[in-house]
C-alpha cells in the first residue's frame, strides 16, 4: 500500500512541480507573483480537451495543444498585464492586482464559453490498467509521468545548455546587469512567460487526463499550491520547484492516506511553514531575496 | 579622422546635485584614454552615461558619428560599447564560461535567432559562443580556470573574468572602471600588458583608474575630472605637470 | 412577485382607522358573502425564482404552468388559485412571505424549497396553524420537528437507502459482506448520509463497514483514499457524494484496478455523473425519487411534453412540485374544501396530508406520510450503457 501511495504522490507531485516551475521562472525574472498562472493552467487544460473533442486527436496532440495555447496566453498576459505597468516604473502592487484581474477575466470567459460544470476527457483516454501486484498503474498515468519528467528534463537542458537558457538565468539573477551586458530583457521576460505558461498548460492537460476534472475553477487550488511549493523550494529556484512539487504531492497523499482528507491543505501549508522556519529561504535558496 | 566617441556639453544632475557639468571630450579610435580625478569627481557617472545605464540631463553622445543619446543599455552594448564594473558584478548562478557567454549574446545574431536555432540538433551559434568564451578566458590569462563558479575565484581573477565577458561581445570601445583596484605590482604589470594586447586587437579603451603609475604608463590621453568638471586634458607628460591637477589632488598650495 | 411589508400605521392613526372600519368592514363583509358562493380555493406557493436557486425555481414555475393548464378546475369548489411568491432562496424572505400567506386566504402553503428556508418557515406555519408542504427540501428531521402542520413530499435519504440496498445486495452475483464507505466530508447531506444514514441501513442489512474514508468537495485527486480502500479489499463500495466527486472517485477506483460493485447516495442524480464517470460508473446503483428516462408512460409523456415546451429536461424539482400540487388538489376535492371557511379548510388539508396512505400521484407513484415525511418506494437505478435505467 505504501508503494502505491508513493506512486499516487508522484502522479500528483509531478503536475504540481510543472505549475510551480512556472511561478519560479516568472518570479525569477520579475520578482513578482503571477496570480493568473492558475488560470493559464486551466486554459491549457481546456485547450487539450478541445484538441481531443473537436479534432479527435490523441493525448500527445492534447499536450501539444495545451502547451501552445498556454504559451501564447502567457505572452499575451505579459504584454497586457505586466509590461505596461513595468514601463511606468517600479510598482510591486499594481502587477499583482492586474494579474488577479486577468485571472478573473479568464475564469469568466471560460465559464461563458464552456459552462461552470466539470468536463472530462472521453472514456477511452482512461487507458489500460496494469496490475503489477504491489502497485497498479494505467497506461495514461505512465504517459503523464513520462511527459511531466520529459518536460522537466527538457527545461533543465534548455536552461543549462542553451545560450537562451543562460540568458534567462542571468536575467533572473540580475535584470539590470543582464541588460547592460546586451541582453534584451524584455524579450527574455516574454520568453520566460511563454515557457512558464507552456509548462503550466502541459500540467493542465495532464491533470485533466489524470483526474478528468476540467473546469474554469480548477486553477484556483492549483495556484495556491504552486505558490506554496515555490516558497518550499526557494524563491525563483526551478529545481526547488521540482523537488518541492514532488515533496508536496507525496506528502499530501500520505497525509490523506494515514490521517484524513481534511488535513490535505493543512499539511501542504504546514509543510511550507516548517520549511520556512528551518530554512527561511527554502530548500534550494537562490540568493534572490538578499539582493536587489 | 572622427573620434570613436564624442561627448559634448554633457550635464547630469541628481536632484539638486550636479554630478557632471558641461563635460566635453573625444575618445580617438585605437587609443587608451584614461579618466582620472579625485573621489566624487563624476567618473563613474560619466561611465554610466556613456554605457547607457544613465541618461544625461543635457548634452549629446556620438559614437562612430551617430548620435545615440538616450539609447537603452542593451542596445548600446550591441553597438559595441562593453564595460566592466567597479564593484564586480558577475552572475553567481552561472559558471565561469557561462558568465563569459553572456557577453556573446548581443554580437551573435541576437536572441530571436537563437530561438530559431534551438530547433536544430547542434546550433552552430551555441558552439561558436562557447568557443569564443574559452578564447576570451585564454586572452585574459584564465585559460586554466574555466569551470566552477565565479565566487570561487580571487577578486583579481573576478576582475579579469569581467574583462573577458566584456571582450566576448567583440566591442569597439571597452570601458574599464578601476581594473587595477586591489592588484599587487605584478598583477598591475600583467594588467597593463593585457590592456595593450586588447588595443592591439583594434579595440579602443576608456578607463577610470586611481593607480597613477599604471595610468601614466599606458594611457595615450588623459582627461582629469574634478567636482564634475574637466580641469585638464592631454597626454600623460602634460597632465603630470599641470598645476590645476596637482591642486585638485593635493589641495591648494599653502 | 416580490412582496414588500406594508409600513405600520402609527399608533394615533390606528384608532381613527378602527372607527372608519366599523362601517366599511360591515359593507365589505356583505359583498364578500355573495362572492363566496362561488369562491375559489387558494394555495400559497414559495419558490426561488431568482437568486442562487433560480435554476430550481424556473423548473418549478414551468411545472406549475403545466399543472394549472390541466388541473385548475376543482369542480364544485370552483377554480384552483395559486399565490406564487419568490423567496430568492433567502431565509428572511421565506419568513416574510410565509407570514404574509398565513394572514391571507390560502388553505395551505407549498414550499419553501430549500432546507434552510423550511427550517425557519415551518415553525411559523405551526404557530399560525396552516399546513405547509415542501416539495423539495431534503434535510432529515425538518418536517418531523414541526408536527402536526409540516410535511415533506421529497423522499429523505433514509427512505431511499433501505430499498436501494435491498436491490443492490440481491443484484450481485457474489455475496456482499463488507463495504468501505467513501464520503464527501464537506457536503452536509453527503456527510450526514455517510456518517449516519448509510451506516444504520447497512447494519440493518448485516453488512460490515471496514472503513469510512473522506474526501472534500472540489478535490481532484482521490488516489490516496482509493489506495486505502483497496488495501481493505471490501466486497462492495458505498459512495456518498455529489455527482462530480462521486464520478471521480469511481474513475479512480477502476483506475487502481478495483472492480467491486458501487452503490451511491442521492447526490449523484445528474447526467454529469455518467458523463464524467464513463465506463467506471457502469453498473453503479442509486435510488431516486424521479428520473427523467423513467419508461413509465405517465412519466415519459410528461417529460416529453415538458422538454417540448421549455427546451430543457425536467429535474427532480419540477417533478416534485407537479406531484405536490396534484396531491393538494386531490385533498381539496376529496375532503370537500370550499375556500369558504379558511380555518376549517386548513384543518381538513392538514388531516388529509397527515393521514395520507398509498395516495398515487402522476410522476412518483404512491406516497404515504409518516411523521410528516413521505414514504414510497424509490426508483432503484443502475447505470447501463451510459444511461440511468431501472434496475431489474
Amino acid at each position: 500500500m505504501l508503494l502505491q501511495q508513493l506512486t499516487n504522490g508522484l502522479m500528483l507531485g509531478s503536475t504540481y512541480a510543472l505549475v510551480a516551475i512556472g511561478y519560479s521562472l516568472i518570479f525569477g525574472v520579475l520578482r513578482l507573483l503571477h496570480l493568473a498562472h492558475g488560470e493559464v493552467f486551466m486554459v491549457g487544460a481546456f485547450a487539450g480537451l478541445i484538441v481531443v473533442l473537436w479534432f479527435s486527436l490523441g493525448p500527445f496532440a492534447a499536450v501539444f495543444g495545451g502547451l501552445v495555447v498556454a504559451g501564447i496566453l502567457g505572452i499575451i498576459l505579459e504584454l497586457v498585464a505586466f509590461r505596461p505597468i513595468r514601463r511606468r516604473g517600479d510598482n510591486y502592487l499594481a502587477p499583482i492586482v492586474s494579474s488577479v484581474g486577468a485571472g478573473l477575466v479568464l475564469q469568466e470567459v471560460m465559464t461563458k464559453l464552456f459552462g461552470a460544470e466539470q468536463q472530462g476527457f472521453p472514456r477511452q483516454f482512461a487507458g489500460a490498467v496494469y496490475d503489477l501486484g504491489i502497485i497498479s498503474i494505467t497506461s495514461t498515468q505512465i504517459f503523464i509521468i513520462v511527459v511531466a519528467f520529459a518536460s522537466m528534463i527538457a527545461l533543465h537542458l534548455f536552461v543549462t545548455r542553451s545560450r537562451l537558457g543562460v540568458a534567462i538565468r542571468a536575467t533572473s539573477e540580475n535584470l539590470e546587469i543582464a541588460s547592460i551586458l546586451g541582453i534584451n530583457v524584455d524579450f527574455v521576460i516574454m520568453l520566460t512567460f511563454a515557457i512558464a505558461s507552456a509548462l503550466g498548460g502541459i500540467a493542465g492537460v495532464l491533470v485533466g487526463l489524470n483526474f478528468n476534472a476540467v473546469s474554469p475553477f480548477m486553477g484556483i487550488d492549483m495556484a495556491t499550491k504552486g505558490m506554496a511549493i515555490m516558497l518550499i523550494g526557494g524563491l525563483g529556484s526551478i529545481y526547488g520547484a521540482m523537488a518541492g512539487g514532488l515533496l508536496l504531492g507525496v506528502g499530501e497523499v500520505l497525509s490523506v492516506a494515514y490521517l484524513a482528507s481534511s488535513y490535505r491543505d493543512a499539511f501542504a501549508f504546514g509543510l511550507m511553514i516548517i520549511v520556512l522556519l528551518l530554512r527561511p529561504r527554502g530548500l534550494f535558496a537562490t540568493g534572490i531575496g538578499e539582493a536587489r | 579622422m572622427t573620434p570613436l566617441l564624442q561627448v559634448t556639453h554633457l550635464t547630469r544632475r541628481f536632484g539638486g546635485y550636479t554630478a557632471l557639468a558641461d563635460v566635453s571630450c573625444d575618445v580617438a579610435a585605437g587609443t587608451i584614454h584614461a579618466l582620472i580625478g579625485p573621489n566624487g569627481a563624476g567618473k563613474t557617472t560619466l561611465f554610466n552615461i556613456v554605457s547607457g545605464v544613465l541618461r544625461p540631463t543635457t548634452g549629446t553622445l556620438v559614437y562612430e558619428g551617430r548620435d545615440y543619446t538616450g539609447t537603452r543599455a542593451d542596445q548600446v552594448f550591441a553597438m559595441g560599447v562593453a564595460r566592466n564594473f567597479q564593484q564586480v558584478r558577475l552572475f553567481k548562478g552561472l559558471s565561469i564560461v557561462e558568465n563569459v557567454m553572456i557577453g556573446c549574446h548581443a554580437r551573435m545574431g541576437g536572441l530571436v535567432r537563437d530561438l530559431a536555432n534551438l530547433a536544430l540538433p547542434k546550433p552552430a551559434t551555441e558552439i561558436a559562443a562557447r568557443r569564443r568564451a574559452l578564447e576570451m578566458l585564454e586572452l585574459v590569462g584564465m585559460g586554466s580556470r574555466t569551470t566552477g563558479l565565479p565566487q570561487e575565484l580571487t577578486l583579481v581573477d573576478q576582475r579579469r573574468l569581467e574583462i573577458a565577458r566584456a571582450l566576448a561581445s567583440t566591442p569597439k570601445l571597452l570601458l574599464l572602471d578601476e581594473p587595477a583596484a586591489g592588484m599587487n605590482p605584478t598583477e598591475v604589470r600583467e594588467l597593463a600588458e593585457l590592456v595593450r594586447r586588447i588595443v592591439a586587437l583594434g579595440i579602443t579603451v576608456l578607463l577610470v583608474e586611481h593607480h597613477m603609475r599604471f595610468v601614466m604608463a599606458i594611457a595615450d590621453t588623459i582627461t582629469v575630472l574634478s567636482a564634475g568638471r574637466i580641469i585638464a586634458q592631454g597626454p600623460p607628460d602634460v597632465i603630470q605637470k599641470d598645476q590645476g591637477v596637482i591642486t585638485a589632488y593635493l589641495g591648494p598650495a599653502p | 412577485m416580490a412582496y414588500v411589508n406594508p409600513p405600520r400605521p402609527r399608533r394615533h392613526a390606528r384608532a381613527a382607522m378602527l372607527t372608519l372600519c366599523a362601517g366599511a368592514c360591515a359593507a365589505a363583509a356583505m359583498i364578500s358573502m355573495t362572492e363566496l358562493a362561488h369562491a375559489d380555493v387558494s394555495l400559497g406557493v414559495l419558490i426561488p425564482s431568482s437568486g442562487k436557486g433560480a435554476a430550481y425555481g424556473i423548473q418549478q414555475q414551468n411545472a406549475i404552468d403545466m399543472f394549472m393548464e390541466k388541473y385548475s378546475d376543482l369542480g364544485a369548489a370552483g377554480k384552483l388559485k395559486l399565490d406564487i411568491y419568490d423567496t430568492r432562496g433567502e431565509n428572511p424572505e421565506a419568513i416574510n412571505l410565509t407570514r404574509k400567506l398565513m394572514g391571507g386566504d390560502v388553505v395551505a402553503i407549498v414550499g419553501p424549497q430549500f432546507s434552510g428556508e423550511a427550517e425557519v418557515s415551518f415553525p411559523l406555519a405551526v404557530r399560525g396553524e396552516v399546513p405547509i408542504v415542501t416539495p423539495m427540501a431534503a434535510k432529515p428531521g425538518i418536517a418531523n420537528a414541526n408536527q402536526p402542520w409540516a410535511f415533506r413530499y421529497a423522499l429523505t435519504s433514509e427512505n431511499v437507502y433501505g430499498p436501494l440496498l435491498d436491490a443492490w445486495v440481491k443484484h450481485q452475483s457474489k455475496p456482499i459482506k463488507t463495504v468501505v464507505v467513501l464520503m464527501d466530508g464537506k457536503d452536509a447531506v453527503s456527510a450526514n448520509d455517510g456518517k449516519n444514514v448509510f451506516p444504520s441501513v447497512l447494519k440493518a442489512h448485516g453488512l460490515q463497514i471496514l472503513d469510512t474514508i473522506t474526501f472534500q468537495t472540489g478535490d481532484i485527486d482521490y488516489s490516496a483514499q482509493v489506495t486505502r480502500a483497496k488495501a481493505l479489499n471490501p466486497d462492495g463500495i458505498v459512495i456518498s457524494a455529489l455527482y462530480n466527486e462521486a464520478a471521480h472517485v469511481a474513475v479512480e477506483l477502476r483506475k487502481q484496478g478495483m472492480t467491486q460493485p458501487i452503490v451511491a447516495g442521492v447526490g449523484i442524480n445528474h447526467p454529469k455523473f455518467i458523463e464524467l464517470g464513463g465506463d467506471a460508473v457502469e453498473g453503479a446503483m442509486a435510488g431516486f425519487d424521479f428520473f427523467v428516462d423513467d419508461p413509465k408512460p405517465a412519466v415519459a409523456s410528461w417529460a416529453a411534453d415538458f422538454e417540448k415546451r421549455f427546451k430543457a429536461q425536467p429535474s427532480n424539482a419540477a417533478a416534485e412540485m407537479y406531484d405536490t400540487l396534484y396531491l393538494m388538489r386531490d385533498c381539496i376535492i376529496s375532503t370537500g374544501i370550499t375556500g369558504k371557511d379558511i380555518a376549517a379548510d386548513r384543518v381538513k388539508m392538514r388531516d388529509c396530508w397527515a393521514n395520507m396512505k398509498n395516495k398515487s400521484a402522476p410522476l412518483m407513484g404512491t406516497t404515504s406520510i409518516e411523521k410528516g415525511d413521505a414514504v414510497r418506494s424509490p426508483v432503484v437505478l443502475e447505470v447501463k450503457g451510459g444511461r440511468f435505467s431501472v434496475a431489474q
